[in-house]
């Protein structure tokens, strides 16, 4: 029997934390991966996939137990180099991954290390540069490109060197929806030339589409099997800390009230081709629908003809807003959406103040900002929770870290409020007021920094990306606790590549492109199909594309943001066509 | 109350301007040989008027090299007031061991003619010396430098040094210091968005101090963090292959690239010894 790209025997890994206490991360682990294979790999947050894959190319070794690739044991150092030059990989991070100051010498920098001549590095740098769509910045400072930009920089020193194999470590977490479908589209069509392909995601639509899905769980392989198999049983998936994927879910749901959906559909292309005509008699066609959002009297934020530019004066002065504005009613719940790069953070940051307006008018509840001397109040009044905001806790403790704001305030009843505020996001103060903020999950740690948010008691809360990098789980948890603010009539702005999430509760939405308004509207009017978003980086939310494909198959189904309105329309549908013809 | 976080527009030290011009095409080894020789005759010149020409040869080579006169001099800003310090210490520290053809005297301050020129020259040198080391990183990119050094430091090997890694932590050093402003800025955005004051003068020294303290903490925690997973990137894209060692290949010199280093060697002497 041929032996397999990677094999691992019984691997046992364990960090050691400074005060010489053992953490277990992987415990026992069997695998192996043939030449070409497409695996995805899933787990909650912490259960030691980046451990794992860390493994493949010798990056770390085994406690216990071996790990051979292509039939050399990574316990060899003189064959290291032949194994990081087979198995590339891409971390989450793309900044943290680029060694040089200009895009085509990072690029370089894998080849300069395989001592390849300089004329072959040329050619191949530019040959990259060229397939990723990064030629025109090959002379551009890595830290001034777009997270989209940087990470098809990070992919692009990986590419260049030919793996054999390609580790995407959740690599798509700061990408756009367009950008993700674009960077995965590319390394599939890698795997289908031979690359074996592995996939650490907490997506799990995008985890459906390789062949094959391993699922860790505290350091052992739970579950292994094709997609199908392994999302077959949804209470032990969910169990797990992770979700079936949507479209699965969704599936299921149409299944159960009429056999005419498909069981099981992994895709959404799958559910759509398979969505049947409707079995009544079509009565008239649905109508687009009409623009809700009516201005409101008032509203409660309000921007006109914003524009910033950075570093202004300098040769690297870059334009992120022109002539945008923004309306949002009280208590209202707005998305901006748009591409990497399109200004949705800019714009966020001027809502609390962060930035000043150089051009332009922000009004946020009773604060205009062009004129205000102190910002202080603003930034108490609209909470800004920013993008991996655990990456910027500066305390030590969980209870302090919560009370910071809150003290600054001269709050009274400190205690009182920090208890408050991480009850709100569903954390025992009693439990975690002393905890280490380091030894958190990352769900913890969200909820945290959205607790030392709350703890300000924002009428305005301002979301940056709140849903990047988090396990399905914590996900579902992020969303319950935004959906009761918003109840408790916090107005809300999210900036977000992943409505999917967030649909239900979302009023309005705004995109951007390139730093200026493209549409804005009600959900169902953005995305009915009508409007091409594409060039804007988006992708239509799966509700919505089933529910316009149930139109066009004549089911009487009216646009809806939740899924049991869209169940319960297709049941009442499949009532009323029952009675009729009967 | 003018807050501002874009900490990127201070260091213009250490800031690459990817530009298109008869300085940037330079080979690097030229260009570095030549601010290497520059630097050197400006730190041991003796008088005002070779600093005076290498702050004008600075001038023409911003200009030869597209960058504006006002980025480049906003860059000597944040040191101003150590120069200006260094200044004042130096003119007193020199009046009190020498005379000049005329002295002054409030209380215990002493001024002399000698004091004030040493003052001056070295506040000059400063200036200069400063000028020159942007001009440097704004026309030499971090990897031209680092292949500059790996050359010019082969030498090194004789004693058992690597010229590759030396070249490495120069290379990993420079490329942190933009990165540590944006690191700098997310930090202070999320203190300030939770109602800490930024910016502002108020308060002395402690205080101001005290301010900084909290976000120097996560700044280090971050960086470390960052290091580490630059060097498994580095490591991941076999940088610690033994192969890579001696394959250096550098592109061939042309006239200019001669021509630069004729002149900035010209210009060195010109600057020690007019």
């Amino acid at each position: 029997m041929a032996e397999p790209f990677i094999r691992i025997t019984n691997l046992h890994f364990q960090y050691r934390s400074p005060e010489g206490r053992v953490l277990p991360a992987l415990r026992g682990i069997s695998l192996e991966i043939e030449p070409g294979e497409y695996v995805a790999l899933v787990g909650a947050n912490g259960s030691g996939k980046s451990t794992l894959v860390r493994h493949l190319n010798a990056l770390l070794l085994p406690d216990q137990g071996e790990v051979w690739v292509e039939g050399l044991n990574t316990r060899d150092v003189t064959v290291h180099p032949l194994i990081r030059q087979r198995v590339g990989m891409v971390f989450q991070f793309p900044e943290d991954q680029i060694v040089a100051s200009v895009v085509e010498d990072d690029v370089a920098f894998g080849l300069e290390n395989l001592g390849l001549s300089d004329e072959e590095i040329r050619r191949r740098v530019a040959e990259i540069l060229q397939t990723l769509g990064l030629w025109e910045h090959r002379s551009r400072p890595p830290h001034l490109l777009s997270a989209g930009q940087i990470q098809r920089l990070a992919l692009a020193g990986v590419l260049v060197l030919r793996p054999r194999c390609l580790i995407l470590d959740e690599a798509t977490t700061m990408l756009d929806p367009q950008g993700r479908l674009r960077l995965l589209a590319l390394v599939e069509s890698l795997n289908h030339e031979g690359v074996t392909l592995i996939h650490v995601t907490h997506h799990m639509e995008e985890a459906a589409r390789a062949k094959r899905v391993i699922v860790l769980h505290q350091g052992r392989v739970v579950l292994d099997g094709s997609p199908a198999e392994v999302f077959a049983d949804a209470e032990r998936v969910k169990a797990l800390g992770l979700e079936t994927p949507p479209t699965l879910q969704l599936a299921q749901q149409l299944h159960r009230i009429y056999a005419g959906f498909p069981a099981l559909a992994l895709h959404p292309e799958d559910l759509l081709a398979k969505i049947p005509a409707y079995p009544g008699i079509q009565e008239s066609c649905p109508t687009l629908p009409e623009d809700h959002r009516e201005p409101s009297h008032a509203p409660f934020i309000e921007v006109d003809n914003l524009a910033h530019t950075y570093l202004q004066g300098t040769p690297l002065a870059h334009v992120a807003l022109q002539d945008v504005h923004l309306r949002v009613g009280e208590g209202e719940a707005v998305a901006l959406m748009g591409a990497t790069g399109s200004g949705k953070s800019t714009l966020l940051q001027h809502l609390n103040g962060l930035l000043r307006p150089q051009q332009g008018r922000v009004r946020v509840g009773p604060y205009h900002l062009e004129t205000l001397k102190d910002v202080r109040p603003v930034r108490w009044y609209a909470g800004l929770l920013m993008q991996n905001p655990e990456m910027q806790f500066f305390e030590t403790f969980v209870g302090d870290e919560v009370a910071f704001a809150p003290r600054l305030m001269g709050v009274k009843d400190l205690r009182e409020r920090v208890r408050w505020a991480l009850e709100m996001v569903g954390l025992d103060f009693e439990v975690y007021k002393d905890r280490l903020l380091f030894t958190l999950s990352g769900g913890e740690r969200r909820k945290v920094a959205l607790a030392s948010i709350l703890a300000m008691q924002p009428k305005v809360l301002l979301l940056d990306e709140p849903t990047a990098g988090l396990d399905p789980g914590s996900r579902r948890e992020l969303v319950l606790n935004l959906q009761q603010l918003k109840a408790h009539g916090t107005t809300l702005v999210i900036a977000t590549h992943h409505l999917d999430d967030l649909l239900s509760m979302i009023d309005g939405v705004e995109v951007l492109f390139r730093g200026r308004n493209q549409m804005g509207g009600v959900p169902a009017r953005i995305f009915n199909g009508w409007l091409s978003l594409e060039p804007v980086g988006l992708v239509t939310p799966l509700l919505y594309r089933v529910a316009q494909k149930l139109q066009q198959q004549g089911w009487p189904v009216p646009w809806t943001n939740e899924e049991e309105g869209l169940i319960h329309a297709v049941q009442t549908a499949l009532r009323v066509g029952h009675e009729r013809v009967v | 109350m003018s807050e501002s976080f874009e900490y990127l527009r201070l260091i213009s030290l250490g800031q690459y301007l990817p530009l298109s011009s008869c300085i940037h095409r330079r080979e690097a080894r030229a260009k570095v040989a030549a601010l290497i020789s520059i630097i050197l005759a400006v730190v041991f010149s003796s008088r005002l008027s070779g600093l005076l020409l290498a702050l004008g040869a600075a001038l023409i080579v911003l200009r030869l090299a597209h960058i504006g006169w006002g980025y480049a001099l906003r860059g000597l800003l944040p040191p101003l007031p150590f120069i200006i310090l260094l200044m004042g210490i130096q003119m007193v520290w020199v009046s009190y061991r020498e005379a000049g053809a005329w002295e002054m005297q409030w209380g215990w301050l002493r001024l002399s003619q000698g004091g004030v020129i040493a003052g001056a020259l070295l506040g000059a040198r400063f200036a200069v010396l400063l000028l020159w080391l942007m001009l440097g990183s704004y026309c030499i990119s971090n990897t031209e430098m680092v292949r500059a050094l790996r050359q010019l430091l082969r030498p090194l090997r004789y004693v058992g040094i690597s010229s590759r890694d030396v070249a490495m932590g120069v290379q990993v050093a420079l490329r942190f210091v933009p990165y540590l402003a944006l690191l700098l800025e997310r930090i202070a955005k999320a203190q300030a968005s939770r109602g800490a004051v930024w910016g502002t003068p108020a308060g002395g020294l402690v205080t101001r101090v005290r301010q900084l303290l909290p976000i120097l903490i996560p700044l280090f925690l971050l960086a470390l963090r960052k290091a580490e997973t630059l060097a498994l990137a580095m490591e991941a894209r076999g940088y610690s292959n033994p192969i890579a060692e001696d394959s250096l290949q550098l592109p061939p010199w042309v006239s200019a690239d001669r021509w630069l280093l004729v002149i900035a060697l010209g210009l060195a002497g010109a600057i020690l010894f007019l």
